[in-house]
């Protein structure tokens, strides 16, 4: 299993206010993994990052539909891939379009490096949500 | 830990004998996310007829409310909220034993009700699925549809129903939409239905099956979605200011003002009328009584002990009230966000901080208030250290004392005193004793497991105000049922031990067992500048801090309250030095001496060996600073 060094990782932490990304790998201990994954997360998960709290910590983050606030401590073990721009953090527009995919979850060990590759089903032109 | 074997005193709601045995009845059980409305609907459908108990040697609080529908009734248990049926934390491991019927304090179930939030299906069918998955005979509850409907939204009921295998019922726990319907199909299922046999227990979900089952309620979820709701803007929207830089701090702030001087200030109004309830009654039987021990009996212990216990009410009504308009309306959650990173330097969380801003009134409904915290060791931790908050009990207190022995000295000119200054100092010894003794305790033996801290931040919502009067009703009874009795108790203890043995101790209050005990007690207290009358006051304030100003004064034999307390002012000034005095105030800060906050913790920790470890600390910490102070202070020739 090849490893990228890990400053090249981005975290969860590194996002933007705003932006969405695709959980690439969660560097934690298996107890903490499992916890996670009950709470949504998991490798292969869209996760976008809405806010901070005043003083920077914690971080909320928006998964499968709700939102979570996380330690920056914890928050920076998660690794992430960020998706094409910014994408506005909604439910939905209000039309009836299909939920973006979130990626294949794997029924593999989560410190799999996945490797981030554009999402196959979509065009550029084509809007996502 | 004795999970299966719950003793009388602490099995809340036992079965009751004769009148209406619940334990015969068909029980559901109620599962589903914290924050999903799960305890709202059981509230609706419960009423008054619900009572809250605990499970035994665990802090996760037992609910239970028998609801008629349609002739039949049936007995309903609120689980605590989980996100997951996997056994990880108190709260969960609980709720697995509930449903696999593994309990001994519980019948086997008919079913379980699984409540869902309707505008966050696909993490709520994680639940559910692992509920079907386990094989318990389940129905499907969306809650919150007012909301899901107002926000454009909407679910293809029937298709959930074929995907799943299961009954699903839309409601609004809020409005009351769906319930009659509801509670129609769990009649017809109480009578119709039998027992699930008891279960293996659920283990703990590989990491695998779990993502292939969180993939699974977002299919599920996808595909039953008819229109996708509209963004909830509106929490967005209030967030900006809530949790912004400068104005997220300032109106929590205001918060925590308008919450603590409720308390504080706004309860007085109905404390003080309380008061003069039971003082009329006093009076009452002191005008129609003949003089005697049973005279006595009634004013100074009856009477007294029962408005020691009601003179709490008003602070825990208020309190609350308050917590469950602020969880209600999620802003709980943002405030617990803001907190955290403070509370996080000694090893506590966010939602810590309320407990202890409310202990600064009083422990009491304080440490009722932790129970908002879900984490166990947290929890605890919060409890143990909130009667270092200086409460409100001791001001009386420290009023006497200060004002008998600090000089008027102006430290700041129009500003600040050193009477000021030495009530500011006590506060603050106080609050460092707290913060050092949270930091000792998860250091070692509440040392956090590695588990992430995460907490879920709901949308506002419009708080559901039957709900919270129940909520409130809840913890007055917990209150009054648990802590009432041991106050009680122990004020009819400390009349006989002022009042005994007769006659002697008519006459003299040396000579009751108090002044006894406190004789026997003075080789220990004179290092620390005491004498035997103010032990006898120290043995009065354990059943509640400002008795001891009434029992000095009838040790004096001062008139007591006269204004500000003069004339035992002079009495002290007389029988102890100044460096006594503020020993004694060091020792008032931080011992236990407060029954009914023993008695609540007792409550709330479910065992006795809390409330007997911090008494016994507290009582340490307390004696060996009065003792540096006083053998300090002379060492260093002070008076």
């Amino acid at each position: 299993m090849a490893k990228t060094p890990p400053s090249t990782q981005t975290c969860l932490t590194d996002l933007k206010k705003g932006q969405a990304a695709l959980i690439t790998a969660m560097e934690m201990g298996d107890e903490s993994l499992n916890k996670l994954v009950e709470m949504g997360l998991g490798v292969g998960r869209r996760v976008s990052l809405v806010g901070r709290a005043p003083m920077g910590d914690p971080v909320v983050i928006e998964v499968i539909g709700y939102r979570l606030a996380m330690r920056a401590k914890e928050a920076r073990l998660i690794k992430v891939a960020p998706v094409e721009g910014t994408v506005r953090v909604t439910l939905g527009d209000g039309k009836n379009p299909p939920r973006p995919r979130r990626g294949d979850a794997p029924s593999k060990t989560t410190s799999i490096r996945k490797k981030t590759r554009p999402p196959t089903k979509r065009s550029p032109g084509k809007k996502t949500r | 830990m004795n999970a299966t074997r719950p003793s009388a005193d602490c099995h809340d709601p036992a079965p009751r004998k004769g009148r209406f045995d619940v334990s015969s009845l068909p029980h559901f059980a109620i599962a589903g996310n914290p924050n999903s409305g799960k305890t709202t609907l059981f509230n609706r459908i419960t009423g008054l007829r619900q009572k809250v108990g605990n499970y035994p040697g665990v802090t996760v609080e037992r609910k239970e409310g028998t609801v008629t529908a349609s002739g039949v009734a049936f007995q309903v248990v609120d689980l605590p909220g989980t996100y997951s049926l996997s056994p990880k934390s108190e709260e969960e491991r609980v709720a697995a034993e509930v449903i696999a019927g593994a309990r001994s304090d519980l019948p086997p179930l008919h079913g379980v009700v699984c409540v869902c939030d309707s505008t966050n299906l696909e993490r709520s069918l994680f639940l559910a699925l692992q509920l079907i998955a386990f094989k318990v005979p389940v129905i499907l509850v969306l809650n919150m549809m007012d909301e899901l409907a107002s926000r454009g939204g909407s679910i293809d009921l029937a298709k959930l129903k074929r995907t799943l295998g299961v009954s699903v019922f839309p409601i609004s726990a809020r409005t009351g939409k769906g319930l009659p319907e509801l509670l129609d199909h769990l009649a017809v299922w109480a009578r119709t239905g039998k027992p699930h046999p008891k279960r293996e227990l659920p283990v703990v979900e590989p990491t695998p099956r779990a993502m292939n089952r969180q993939a699974q309620a977002t299919r599920i979820a996808e595909n039953v979605t008819g229109a996708a709701a509209r963004p909830d803007t509106l929490s967005d929207r209030l967030d900006r200011f809530v949790l912004h830089p400068v104005l997220g701090p300032l109106i929590f702030l205001a918060v925590v003002l308008i919450v603590f001087q409720s308390i504080f200030t706004g309860a007085k109004p109905l404390m003080e009328g309380l008061d003069a309830l039971f003082n009329g009654l006093s009076n009452l039987v002191t005008a129609n009584m003949a003089e005697g021990l049973l005279r006595s009996f009634l004013t100074d212990g009856v009477i007294a002990g029962f408005g020691a216990v009601v003179v709490f009410l008003p602070q825990i009504l208020i309190l609350f009230l308050f917590i469950a308009v602020l969880e209600h309306s999620g802003y709980m959650a943002r405030a617990a966000m803001i907190m955290d990173r403070l509370m996080s330097t000694v090893g506590l969380q966010g939602k810590s901080f309320l407990p202890l801003v409310s202990s600064l009134a009083c422990a009491v409904p304080g440490i009722m208030a932790t129970r908002t915290i879900e984490n166990r060791r947290d929890r605890l931790a919060t409890i143990f250290i909130a009667p270092f908050m200086t409460c409100s009990a001791r001001l009386p207190v420290y009023a006497l004392l200060i004002g008998a022995f600090v000089p008027d000295k102006v430290i700041v000119p129009g500003i600040l005193g050193l009477k000021a200054v030495t009530l500011l100092f006590l506060y603050f010894i106080g609050f460092v004793a707290a913060m050092t003794t949270a930091f000792l305790l998860k250091s070692s033996i509440l040392k956090s497991d590695r588990m992430p801290f995460v907490m879920e931040v709901p949308p506002y919502r419009p708080p559901a105000w039957r709900s919270i009067a129940l909520t409130m009703w809840d913890r007055a009874w917990i209150f009054l049922k648990r802590a009432g009795t041991i106050i009680l108790g122990v004020n009819l203890l400390l009349w006989f031990l002022v009042s005994f043995p007769r006659p002697e101790a008519a006459q003299d209050i040396k000579m009751s067992y108090a002044g006894r005990i406190g004789t026997a007690m003075e080789p220990a207290l004179k290092p620390l500048g005491f004498d035997w009358k103010i032990g006898v006051g120290l043995l009065s304030a354990q059943a509640a801090r400002e008795v001891i100003v009434s029992t000095l004064s009838t040790i004096y034999k001062v008139e007591a309250h006269d204004d500000d307390n003069k004339g035992l002012a002079k009495a002290l000034q007389g029988a102890m030095t100044p460096l006594a005095a503020l020993s004694l105030l060091v020792y008032f800060a931080f011992s236990l001496q407060c029954t009914s906050t023993i008695a609540i913790i007792r409550r709330e920790t479910g065992r006795w060996r809390w409330p007997v470890f911090m008494f016994v600390y507290m009582l340490a910490l307390g004696y060996v600073s009065a003792l540096i102070v006083y053998q300090g202070g002379r060492a260093l020739g002070f008076q």
